[in-house]
């Protein structure tokens, strides 16, 4: 990431209950080094998520500028939520402005629309 | 607010190969379907899908993610099963009716789908000319597709990463048809994404303001094939699809 810092890079369907673990790990691998609270950020670092996740507890730890999230439109696998930006939207459990970032500004950064 | 699909497929079809150029040709995906396999059982499980499901032939070898199309019976039970929506009409999963597919969008309340593709989630080859061949008439088609989609139907790109100057070359046009970014698998080939070899690809990534989309992939065969055997516990399987 050093060598290309304008790189925009989406990790796309793998859910994104996985980032607590790995901002974690980061941090304990900085070894004393500061990093900024929400490094992905700054990274231009952005990740689906699924309606399962706790969107509210990933989004504590990752930043409101990360996540995303994706209907796996047309396929047949355990991803396809067809109506997961609906249920999203509709769901009271989030901030408006964390539903809107998922469903409008991060992608929009990500893929540059 | 806008609301945007930031992972959405096509399955490609026969049509897809379409744009090739006529030296390329020869390269042509051809759909193979195993004798008995358009026996329609019922549908419980991600299991039971097989039987649905076609091979891509390509220089002699099956690759590529196999294409699986459902009847409306099959989707019908596979989203009871799942208790998610998952239904989608033949038309619109192989975007042969870009408008289906926006009517539907429109349906789900989503105004903007980024689309990746399917065939490519596996490595379709490994020789580089047929890479460049495969790469060049999906994304002639997908800018097709962009053009009929006013807007709405938004594409990452495949480029022959076996080929690094063949993928530059191919960059700047797909940008200038409507992709957003470039497709990418966690593992390409035997490599992995921070090797140096792909530096100049990030740089011309950035130069031209589009970004990677690194999706649930495998271009490694062996470790593709050892990876995806399926598991069970209690009923609830594992593995892709």
């Amino acid at each position: 990431m050093q060598r290309h810092s304008r790189l925009r890079i989406g990790f796309i369907e793998a859910s994104g209950s996985w980032l607590p673990w790995v901002i974690n790990d980061i941090r304990r691998r900085a070894e004393g080094r500061k990093l900024p609270e929400h490094f992905l950020e700054e990274l231009q670092i952005f990740v689906t998520c699924y309606t399962s996740d706790d969107i509210e507890y990933i989004t504590r730890q990752a930043g409101a500028g990360v996540l995303m999230i994706g209907t796996d439109y047309g396929h047949q696998d355990m991803s396809v939520e067809l109506d997961a930006l609906r249920t999203l939207g509709e769901r009271g459990d989030l901030e408006p402005v964390v539903a809107q970032k998922i469903l409008d500004e991060n992608p929009r950064a990500l893929y540059g629309l | 607010m806008a609301t945007i699909d930031a992972d959405a497929h096509v399955v490609e079809s026969e049509h897809t190969w379409d744009y090739m150029d006529p030296s390329d040709r020869k390269y042509r995906p051809v759909l193979v379907t195993p004798d008995g396999a358009r026996e329609e059982g019922p549908v419980r499980s991600i299991l039971d899908i097989g039987s649905a499901r076609s091979y891509w032939l390509i220089d002699g070898k099956i690759r590529g993610l196999a294409r699986t199309v459902l009847t409306a019976r099959q989707w019908q039970e596979l989203a009871e099963a799942s208790g998610r929506a998952m239904a989608v009409t033949s038309a619109a999963q192989s975007l042969e009716n870009v408008e289906v597919r926006v009517h539907h969008m429109d349906a789900l309340g989503i105004d903007v789908q980024v689309v990746y593709p399917t065939i490519f989630i596996e490595q379709v080859t490994d020789k580089p000319e047929i890479e460049v061949a495969l790469c060049t008439s999906y994304n002639r088609w997908m800018a097709d597709i962009w053009q009929q989609g006013h807007g709405r139907i938004r594409w990452m790109c495949v480029l022959p990463l076996l080929s690094l100057q063949d993928a530059l070359d191919m960059l700047p046009w797909c940008k200038d048809n409507g992709a957003v970014g470039v497709f990418m698998r966690p593992i390409e080939g035997e490599r992995l994404l921070h090797d140096p070899y792909f530096d100049r690809l990030y740089d011309a990534v950035s130069s031209l303001n589009l970004c990677l989309g690194v999706h649930v992939a495998n271009a490694n065969p062996r470790e593709r094939d050892l990876l995806g055997q399926r598991v069970a516990w209690g009923g609830v399987v594992s593995g892709p699809s």
